[in-house]
């Protein structure tokens, strides 16, 4: 009773065990062992303040949590199609699918409606592969630097575009998934410079998206070079004036995003 | 009348406040001293082991290429680099895609050098030893013109072959008595001639206003003639001069007099500078490309080699070729390891023109290495291969 009165004030200032938020098995390991005690002996072990320092050996916050699997209700930008079973990290699932419902738990009574194909899309609704969405959206942004010869003459054709566009990190298999606008662009024509132009690429034959191209002057000898401007914030000037609207369109969904 | 003198005398005095530490008996400093002079291995090791922790930091500026998402690939027509793998470009598709950029109608310079940058992994079994750096001359199946100027000395004793070594090319052509004048100047009078050359070459480049480097001035006056030779070679034969040491095994008695000057440039057998066609050698180390191994100094275990494999105009079939007898060059020297890891890690085609850099699949030249090393299974190779290992 003496001891409790002692106490008292240490007690209450204890935390209930249920503000807690994950009771969990943490196993610690002495840094410094204690010395071993004779048989039978009625003192207690000698206990110094080396032997409170602990090495945590196991603790389950530390561990790699495994992936959980969940149904896509929908189609998900880089993770998959609506209708199918995908194991990703358990955070990742809670904070990005199942709380904004774009996925459902895997239980057996989920996986059963999966197979009667309730979620399936049919395929022509589909994009055409898990990434395609992404990149649509990356390349409406975009605003290619197309650099051409100052001196040499040229038309434009598709794998200009497409050495440009690798230049920015954006690869194109084929020459054949890049449109040109109709009449064909040629120079050396100063008046053409730092004026933009609208390149179609459809991506797995099904996406088609419409890509802002800068036209620039380069030249080899660095005393004839023009000077860099920031041409992928200047309002854009077009070569062509019926693809006035849709620049002026691309650059205001832009805008808004 | 408030006297404020008094105040302050009043006050005690920063002396009588703080304690006045004498200086420690002399025995007591002995001691002391003994005991820091024990410890001083201790923090030494002490102070070595925080050197780990600055190597982390100093990993940041190594420049080992880190490809933000390895794991990802993509089977699109149409994909972004930036959220995938680096893209492999097999070496002639690599050549071809240069090309593009450097074609007439874009940039304009179709004749570019196309370089490669290898990245090696010099670990090796043991934890803290790596492989060395070196440098070595190759000599490529198509060969380019290499802008550098090298200078050779060869050492041999019959008159035919110095008259056959100095036509090959060499700088210098030297018997005993070139030896032995080396061999003979004390280096009291070596520094001397040196400073004396430092010095006309000074007062010659104010007076003709033209560069006039000291290298040149011994270059004027070192002669292929042998009598002058003889003339000057007291003090005049320096050997940081030359780059490379040649020699023909029938001077091998009178080398080792002048070991302790050339040290790594000394003619052995394993670095093929000593040899019975001293010709040949010469017109190698002449003509032959030499390239690099780098130890990155951030990163110990990463080396780096850059060379220039040839020009773009090329066919893409040599260019091919050379880069295969590069890539064969460097893999003579990796080291057995317990586990089996790729020592050149990655192979990136650039040029000095575009920032663009390819990164190139190596496994065409991997598999036929492994191929050639199945092939020789008799032993009489396998000894040969140890030879040339000792």
């Amino acid at each position: 009773m003496d001891g409790l009165l002692r106490n008292f004030s240490k007690l209450l200032l204890v935390q209930s065990p249920i503000q807690q938020f994950n009771r969990t098995l943490i196993i610690l390991k002495r840094r410094h062992p204690v010395q071993l005690q004779k048989k039978n002996s009625k003192h207690k072990p000698v206990l110094k303040g080396r032997h409170f320092i602990y090495d945590v050996e196991e603790s389950p916050e530390r561990m790699k949590q495994e992936k959980m699997n969940v149904i896509l209700t929908q189609y998900v930008e880089g993770v998959g199609h609506q209708g199918e079973l995908v194991s990703v990290r358990p955070t990742y699932a809670y904070d990005q699918l199942l709380l904004p419902k774009l996925a459902i738990y895997a239980s057996p009574d989920n996986l059963e409606r999966m197979k009667n194909n309730l979620y399936q899309t049919k395929d022509e609704e589909k994009p055409s592969s898990i990434h395609a969405l992404q990149t649509v959206k990356y390349l409406k942004k975009m605003v290619v630097s197309v650099s051409m010869n100052k001196d040499e003459p040229w038309t434009i054709e598709p794998w200009h575009i497409r050495v440009s566009l690798r230049k920015m990190n954006v690869h194109v298999l084929s020459d054949d998934s890049i449109e040109l606008p109709e009449q064909p662009i040629s120079g050396p024509d100063l008046t053409l410079e730092g004026k933009s132009f609208v390149v179609h690429i459809t991506i797995n034959k099904k996406e088609r998206v419409p890509v802002e191209c800068n036209l620039h002057h380069w030249s080899t000898k660095l005393a004839d070079r023009l000077p860099q401007t920031k041409f992928f914030t200047r309002t854009p000037v077009p070569i062509f004036p019926e693809q006035a609207e849709l620049l002026m369109s691309m650059r205001e969904n832009t805008n808004k995003n | 009348m408030f006297n404020f003198s008094n105040l302050f005398r009043s006050l005690p005095t920063v002396s009588s406040i703080l304690p006045v530490r004498y200086r420690a008996r002399k025995c007591t400093r002995e001691r002391k001293a003994k005991i820091n002079k024990k410890n001083r291995a201790a923090n030494l090791a002490k102070a070595r082991k925080y050197i780990p922790l600055l190597k982390k930091k100093q990993l940041d500026k190594s420049s080992r290429t880190i490809e933000t998402f390895p794991w990802r690939t993509s089977n699109d027509d149409v994909y972004l680099g930036l959220f995938n793998q680096m893209r492999r470009y097999n070496l002639l598709e690599a050549i071809l895609a240069h090309r593009e950029l450097h074609h007439p109608t874009m940039i304009n310079m179709p004749n570019a050098p196309l370089n490669v940058r290898l990245e090696i992994d010099l670990t090796t079994d043991k934890k803290n030893k790596f492989v060395d750096k070196y440098h070595k001359i190759i000599e490529l199946p198509h060969p380019y013109d290499h802008g550098e100027d090298r200078t050779i000395i060869a050492f041999c004793q019959s008159a035919e072959m110095m008259e056959e070594a100095r036509n090959a090319g060499a700088m210098l052509v030297g018997g005993k008595d070139v030896i032995k004048s080396i061999e003979s100047l004390p280096n009291k009078l070596r520094r001397r001639w040196r400073r004396f050359f430092v010095s006309v070459a000074q007062t010659s480049r104010w007076q003709c206003g033209t560069k006039v480097t000291q290298f040149a001035m011994m270059r004027a006056v070192i002669s292929p003639n042998p009598a002058q030779c003889k003339k000057f070679s007291r003090g005049l034969i320096m050997l940081p001069d030359f780059q490379y040491v040649l020699a023909h095994p029938d001077i091998l008695t009178e080398l080792p007099a002048i070991r302790g000057l050339l040290r790594k440039r000394y003619p052995s057998l394993q670095h093929g500078s000593l040899t019975l066609d001293l010709v040949a050698m010469i017109k190698h180390y002449i003509k032959g490309i030499k390239y690099n191994m780098q130890v990155d100094p951030y990163d110990e275990s990463l080396g780096i080699v850059e060379m220039k494999i040839g020009q773009l105009t090329d066919e893409p079939e040599h260019l091919i070729e050379n880069f295969e007898t590069l890539f064969k060059d460097i893999m003579t020297k990796a080291p057995k390891r317990a586990e089996q890891t790729q020592f050149i890690i990655r192979c990136l085609a650039q040029t000095p023109a575009s920032k663009e850099k390819f990164n190139i699949n190596l496994s065409p030249f991997i598999s036929t290495e492994e191929d050639s090393e199945s092939d020789s299974d008799s032993d009489d190779e396998d000894e040969i291969k140890k030879k040339q290992r000792i």
